[in-house]
């Protein structure tokens, strides 16, 4: 019996990977068969009974109250009635089961034989009398226990030693019963560096270790994870897991792998809600459905089709390759939700029932239906409100008086201080009509409230600009300098300085906040020769001058700088730079080109261009000349030290006012468009024999997993029902209390990330070939708290469950091994101790940029692109490594294509992203090895870490020793390595012993 | 499941780190992060311990280089009344093969004009006529041939080797990819990769350009002297970090990946040093002449890499799907294409297997040459001469030991339009591949997202028809 059901199965599915639980679904097909033969007592129907019972019985296997295949439950008339047309005793015509049947519609692809057929015709004619029909006779596989339900379970009493954590009650329980004992908590010391890289991603600085070891009140701890928790940074570290789990890619992968310019506002979404705490099961609903939800979060959709696009595939001539490349994309999307939010791997159950799990394959097409209309894609983003001013009058005040401070400083410094143009430009536009101004001698037309007056040119409204006449010069490779003062920092896409072909159809500007607000760009025609390279917002245009300068060499690459400093670039656009024929181009001052209508408002003080790409060297030597009267920054020399002292002074003040006014109106970047889920008409979803398109069968409606007893698998919405409803509905039944797996999956997720291996050690899979949990009740505690509102904080809070873990005595433990607790228990799953680790890839690299003082902590916005790219009809990404601003943001911001990958960051087990990984691989190795060693960006962080340590410590080999120590490995070195340091810096350099310092085992582990 | 195979692994771990020493720590290296998989053990007696992989990139028309088609001579120009599976969904008319056949003098197997060389050994060669492939589109397909699957992101052959069998010689990586010199292939490194496999697996793809792998040593600014010193600076921080961690086997494992590292700065550089090659052999491969010199050097490495100990090559005929063509993406006219293609192949190709011969390697090598899928019968657009994709017919082959040589397995019907004689999916190549390493393709498995992957996915089974 047992082996004649296995073969059966076996011919009917496609067997799926070998493995134990095979044994168990051989026992449910003997269930199901022994179900089919069992007779009961009869009835007074004309036909043997138990041959209609055991037709309906088969029918009820998808048309029962939990799957309603079709909308249509069998089991009983009362249900077969409620349909309508399905049963209409007595009428065999009016009833559509009959006319499936005789058909042979149903059931799909193994219809009935002709003399069953009768039965159910004759069964219908004599008024359909209902025998008892007993479900679920489907052969399912056992449940897992993660399909229970979820119940607060009591917390041990393991209060021996006092612990009030519920967490450490748990796992003292679960000790002891083994005869173990916990460690001792880790030092001080030990405890700010694990918790501190734990929940930010980077090392606390020497400050934050001594105030941490000075703090001996009590709680200090517990303080400190607040403050980490409250970080942003935080959301950057925990965010980059979401973006792991999600397959977060931004290229398409497959042959032409070509770039997602706009994926970057999901990444930016995530980072944000895991700061905002934004509670669980809203995060979840609005990456399933944001962009209908009020108000509309459509970045949040990014979620869904972040995965491997095959562009070539879906626009094929081909019907077949479309068709399949469709269905692979909808596999990856039914997959990433699946495994994300409840933990199972429903896409195993695409081509036949889930070998190990209760799925049946109607499950993944009920999954299907209600996400079949999604489909990749860029949508606009909703303009979202101006941030409100959220100016302080005193701070403004205050602002004010220190600018005018500088003003005053700035003109008492002598005429010598400002030197004169070494670099001569084509054209200078100084607007005072002096010898060489280009207002005069070229001349041009004023419009709009445009004036030029003490020897400015001043923009005040929405219609003002100024155009040269045309000039007769031949330009091709150009430099354009500007010094610019904005009226309002919100406005968009004006030009502080363009030039443009007459008709305006071809030019290059230095345009404001056009695609990302806040930020300066590169204007050009179509884009063109525009990248969003600059990674920080400007916050001072508004209230100070500031120069701006982009180059465009003959090469193609364009350089973006500000105040004498590179911000962005160098970047090579794909297309060929501009060249201007005499007479035949201008200057524009104010709109951004002829044919677009925004206009910048502010003044321009001067403008210069000159016919050659400058060098930064040149650039910054541009900016020590400076137009008359503005302000000097204090590494222009003053007459005397005393003015010296409080330019410094001033300008300290202002910048700090100024961050901190920017981080007051806390401005969030915000895109026009995003790569997100776009909405389509859901169509009719089939089952496919096999998977196979070529093969659908019976018509199935909008659902999720059917095994989830105490909720209906399929969603109570017509089955023509809107993408957006349909969507709206899986979210809701993702996240509604009675579905035990998602709070389960979520709190697991959370302890993994803190303790390097989950409760459940298999995250993304809760089924049978998941690892049961290592300690259920605990695992069941922290659901339950998670998912309800009680005095540890609000229900689906994140951080409150962050802070409930980090500040057990569990988390708290030293990490030293004892050989008793490692014959008991040698993977440390029971945690008789904290398990070190080591760092993520991402850790090593943004540690390495901090500890070097050299981390640009800007956050948001357009991703980095450490590569240039070129093309083959496949894009093909050439990586580059460059020491500016934008190339040192957090990795979280470099941009990750899938066939060109960081060799160093690859190396630490940064994942593939077309994979979606839950749980990143550790490995040892030589290439490794090679990439810490010799890699370019690890030489230079090493280099420039010495620098710093030099500024701060001066020559003494020991106090550098001591700085370089503790802004690397967070902690005091000791005589031995004082003693080494000394002696090895007698012969070597600092930047060799900084370089051993960031390869070290301790600066790559958590202990 | 996954526990039972986790922790037994683990006790390995931790008996090693208290009790051998350094040596297993050493052996065990490469493994260390495979703890949620299942080192398979051979399930058979290993015919071949190493495998060099020639793919031919953009679809390698069968009907024009290895499986003549007589009746297509007949049928020229005529309709064809079959269902096709094209990119471009532009049928044309039949067409003949353009080119020459003529036999293999101890087989008679008749090959085309194109691979003249090659047809000398053809006797040597197991062919696999009657392949199918899962897509008629290039990157899909060939993401077939590499892991078993059409997406993005599963781990491919040579990583899967990588981590069922190891490494034969630690000093060089152990799946290297020569990526032809003309351009990569579409999709990159997502060929090579070793998916969810940890990240040792990856393919490590040699620069044709400079250094051969990346990294490999330090810039020229950083003074040799005091690197030396730098690096025993930090033995001596990892030994104090190590002291406190002192049966931590992933700190442990940490230092000797150092020392692997300087070791693979003096064994990489020797291996790729060609021009210790004498002038015959470079000759033999074609390094004299433009046409063949690009493809006959990586050849030429392949042979110097497997000599050496590297477990998988992977050598790439033909890059992406750009103008002009550098792959056998024939639409536009099989003339033009595939004989600039071929001429390229052809001299090295058999060189490697001449090569591996004379040094009695093929008794322990496989070489498999494959491409993604073959091309269609009838034109791509009537009255044009080129063909398109064509997923259901196509001819792969290999030459080693443990094969049956000068075997033409699998048949096409007469037309060349499907394969009717015993039809081998990838999934049984990739069977076939393992199993002649001593690998039961259902042993070797990775626990991932709720399944234990496979190469062969849930399909598979050994061409036993092939096997001596």
């Amino acid at each position: 019996m047992f082996v004649w059901a296995m073969r059966q199965r076996m011919k009917s599915t496609v067997t799926c990977a070998a493995g134990k639980h095979v044994a168990g679904v051989g026992l449910a097909v003997g269930a199901f068969a022994l179900a089919l033969m069992a007779h009961s007592a009869s009835t007074s129907l004309q036909t043997p009974p138990s041959k209609l019972q055991a037709i309906l019985t088969k029918c009820a296997t998808c048309h029962n109250p939990d799957q309603r295949a079709g909308g249509l439950d069998l089991t009983s008339k009362k249900t077969a009635l409620e349909h309508g047309r399905a049963l209409v005793p007595g009428n065999v015509d009016a009833s559509a089961i009959a006319q499936q049947v005789v058909h042979g519609a149903m059931p799909p692809g193994n219809p009935l034989s002709e003399s069953d057929r009768d039965i159910v015709v004759e069964w219908i004619k004599s008024g359909a009398a209902y025998p008892t029909i007993t479900r679920p006779s489907k052969p399912l596989n056992p449940k897992s226990w993660a399909f229970k339900p979820l119940v607060l379970p009591a917390v041990p009493s393991a209060n021996r030693l006092g612990t009030k954590n519920p967490i450490d009650a748990f796992i003292l329980s679960g000790l002891q019963a083994k005869g173990l004992k916990p460690a001792a908590e880790a030092s001080r010391n030990t405890l700010i560096r694990r918790v501190t890289i734990d929940v930010t991603g980077l090392p606390p600085s020497p400050a934050d270790v001594a105030s941490f070891l000075a703090d001996t009140k009590p709680g200090a701890y517990e303080r400190l994870v607040d403050r980490l928790l409250a970080s942003p940074q935080y959301g950057e570290r925990y965010g980059r897991f979401w973006l792991d789990i999600a397959r977060f890619g931004e290229s398409h992968g497959y042959e032409y792998d070509n770039l997602r310019d706009n994926a970057w506002p999901y990444r930016d979404y995530v980072v944000r809600a895991f700061n905002d705490d934004v509670p669980y099961d809203r995060f979840l609903t609005e990456q399933l459905a944001g962009d209908t939800s009020s108000p509309a979060v459509p970045a949040a959709t990014g979620f869904l089709v972040g995965g491997p696009m095959d562009e070539a595939g879906k626009a094929a001539a081909g019907l077949q390759v479309r068709l399949r490349a469709r269905e692979e994309e909808l596999e990856d999307m039914i997959g990433t939700v699946a495994q994300t939010c409840i933990g199972l791997t429903v896409n195993c159950a695409r081509c036949h029932d889930h070998k190990f799990d209760p799925i049946p394959q109607v499950d993944y097409f009920q999954m299907k239906a209600a996400l079949t209309g999604v489909a990749p894609g860029e949508r606009p983003l909703p303009s979202t409100q101006p941030p409100s001013a959220g100016d302080n009058k005193s701070a403004t005040e205050r602002i004010k008086r220190t600018v005018q401070q500088l003003a005053t400083l700035s003109t008492s410094a002598p005429p010598s201080v400002t030197k004169k143009l070494t670099i001569e430009p084509l054209l200078r536009w100084t607007f005072d009509g002096s010898h060489g101004d280009a207002a005069t001698s070229v001349g041009g037309m004023l419009a709009g409230g445009a004036r030029i007056e003490a020897g400015k040119l001043t923009l005040p409204d929405t219609k003002s600009v100024y155009k040269s006449a045309p000039i007769p010069k031949r330009l091709t490779e150009k430099t354009l300098e500007t010094w610019v003062t904005l009226d309002r920092l919100e406005q968009r896409g004006g030009s502080a300085f363009t030039v443009q072909t007459l008709n305006g159809v071809t030019f290059d500007g230095i345009v404001f906040g056009e695609r990302v607000p806040n930020r300066w760009m590169a204007g050009s025609d179509g884009f063109a020769r525009t990248q969003d390279v600059v990674a920080s917002d400007e916050i001072a245009a508004d209230v100070i001058p500031v120069q701006l300068v982009v180059t465009y060499a003959a090469n193609g690459d364009v350089t973006l700088y500000r105040n004498g400093k590179l911000i962005g670039g160098p970047y090579r656009p794909a297309a060929v730079p501009q060249g201007f024929d005499p007479n035949g181009w201008q200057a524009v001052f104010g709109l951004r080109h002829d044919g677009s209508n925004t206009y910048l408002q502010g003044t321009i003080d001067e403008a210069r261009l000159y016919d050659r790409a400058l060098t930064a060297a040149e650039v910054e030597a541009t900016y020590r000349t400076p137009p008359a009267g503005l302000l000097l920054e204090p590494t222009f020399a003053l007459g005397s030290d005393s003015d010296q002292k409080k330019l410094a002074a001033a300008w300290k003040s202002l910048n700090d006012m100024l961050a901190a006014r920017a981080r007051n109106q806390a401005r969030t970047v915000t895109a026009d468009r995003v790569y997100a889920a776009t909405s389509t008409k859901a169509e009719p979803t089939f089952l496919l024999a096999r998977g196979d398109v070529n093969a659908p069968k019976q018509e199935v409606f909008a659902g999720a997993v059917s095994s989830i007893g105490t909720l209906p698998a399929l969603f109570n919405i017509p089955s023509n029902a809107t993408d957006s409803d349909r969507r709206k509905a899986l979210a809701a039944w993702i996240t509604d209390k009675r579905n035990p797996l998602t709070a389960r999956v979520m709190v697991n997720r959370i302890w993994q990330w803190h303790f390097g291996t989950g409760i459940v050690s298999t995250p993304n899979d809760f089924g049978n070939t998941g690892e049961p949990p290592s300690n259920p009740k605990l695992l069941d505690w922290l659901a339950s708290t998670f998912q309800t509102d009680n005095r540890y904080g609000k229900a689906w809070s994140i951080k409150k469950m962050h802070r409930l873990i980090l500040t057990s005595q569990t988390y708290r433990q030293a990490s030293t091994s004892s050989a008793a607790a490692k014959k008991v228990d040698a993977d440390n799953r029971l945690l008789w101790r904290f398990s070190p680790r080591r760092v993520e890839a991402e850790v090593i690299r943004d540690s390495m940029l901090m500890t070097a003082g050299n981390l640009n902590t800007t956050m948001g916005g357009p991703s980095f692109r450490p590569f240039t790219v070129s093309s083959y009809g496949s894009k093909f990404y050439a990586l580059v490594d460059r020491d500016t601003p934008e190339f040192n943001r957090r990795s979280i911001y470099r941009m990750t294509v899938h066939s060109a990958r960081n060799p160093l960051l690859e190396a630490l087990d940064c994942p593939d992203p077309s994979s979606k990984t839950p749980k990143r691989n550790v490995s040892t190795t030589p290439t490794q090895a090679l990439e810490m060693m010799n890699d370019a960006f690890v030489l230079r962080q090493a280099r420039i870490l010495a620098e710093r340590v030099r500024t701060s410590a001066g020559t003494d080999a020991k106090k550098q020793c001591i700085t370089a120590v503790g802004l690397t490995l967070c902690r005091k070195p000791s005589q031995n390595e004082l003693t080494r340091a000394d002696t090895f810096l007698k012969t070597n350099t600092l930047e060799m012993y900084c370089w051993a310092l960031l390869n070290s085992g301790e600066f790559a582990y958590v202990d | 499941m996954s526990i039972e195979n986790q922790i037994p692994r683990r006790h390995f771990l931790r008996d090693t780190a208290a009790g051998l020493g350094n040596i297993a720590l050493l052996s065990m290296l490469a493994d260390e992060a495979s703890a949620s998989g299942q080192k398979p053990t051979l399930s058979f007696k290993p015919k071949v311990k190493r495998v060099i992989q020639i793919f031919a990139c953009g679809g390698v028309s069968h009907i024009d280089t290895f499986d003549h088609k007589p009746e297509l001579i007949r049928a020229d120009g005529k309709e064809c009344n079959k269902a096709f599976d094209t990119f471009f969904d532009n049928p044309g008319r039949l067409m003949k093969s353009p080119f020459t056949w003529e036999p293999n003098k101890q087989t008679g197997h008749l090959i085309s004009s194109l691979f003249p060389h090659l047809r000398d050994v053809a006797h040597e060669i197991t062919w696999l006529h009657s392949m199918k492939a899962k897509s008629a589109n290039h990157t899909p397909a060939t993401f077939q041939m590499n892991s078993g699957f059409t997406i993005n992101g599963f781990p491919c052959m040579g990583a899967w080797l990588s981590y069922g069998l190891g490494s034969l010689n630690r000093d060089l990586p152990t799946f290297v990819v020569l990526p032809d010199p003309r351009g990569l292939p579409a999709g990159g490194a997502i060929n090579w990769t070793s998916g969810f496999l940890p990240a040792t697996h990856q393919g490590t793809a040699f620069q044709t350009k400079g250094a051969a792998v990346n990294n490999l040593f330090p810039p020229d600014s950083v003074n040799a002297r005091e690197r030396k010193a730098g690096l025993a600076l930090l033995g001596d921080l990892n030994d104090g970090f190590h002291s406190k961690h002192p049966d931590e086997s992933g700190i442990t494992a940490r230092i000797k990946a150092y020392e692997l590292a300087a070791r693979m700065q003096v064994s990489i550089p020797q291996a790729v040093d060609i021009e210790s090659e004498p002038a015959h052999i470079k000759a033999m491969y074609g390094l004299d002449r433009p046409e063949t010199a690009g493809f006959g050097r990586n050849c030429l490495l392949a042979r110097r890499l497997a000599e050496k100990g590297v477990r998988f090559v992977q050598l790439y005929h033909g890059g992406a799907f750009g103008s002009p063509r550098i792959n056998w993406d024939a639409h536009e006219g099989i003339v033009e294409n595939h004989v600039g293609q071929a001429a390229s192949m052809d001299q090295p190709v058999t060189a490697l297997l001449k090569d591996l011969k004379q040094r009695g390697m093929l008794d322990d090598t496989l070489v498999v040459w494959t491409t993604e899928f073959g091309r269609t019968p009838i034109t791509q657009g009537i009255g044009a001469t080129g063909r398109d994709h064509h997923p259901f017919a196509y001819t792969c082959w290999m030459a080693g030991a443990g094969l049956k040589p000068g075997l033409r397995y699998g048949e096409t019907d007469e037309l060349g339009y499907d394969s009717v004689t015993s039809p081998v999916s990838v999934y049984d190549f990739h069977a076939t591949v393992l199993r002649l390493l001593g690998i039961d393709h259902t042993k070797l498995t990775f626990y991932h997202n709720g399944i234990r992957r496979r190469l062969t996915d849930v399909h598979g089974h050994v061409i036993d028809g092939i096997l001596a």
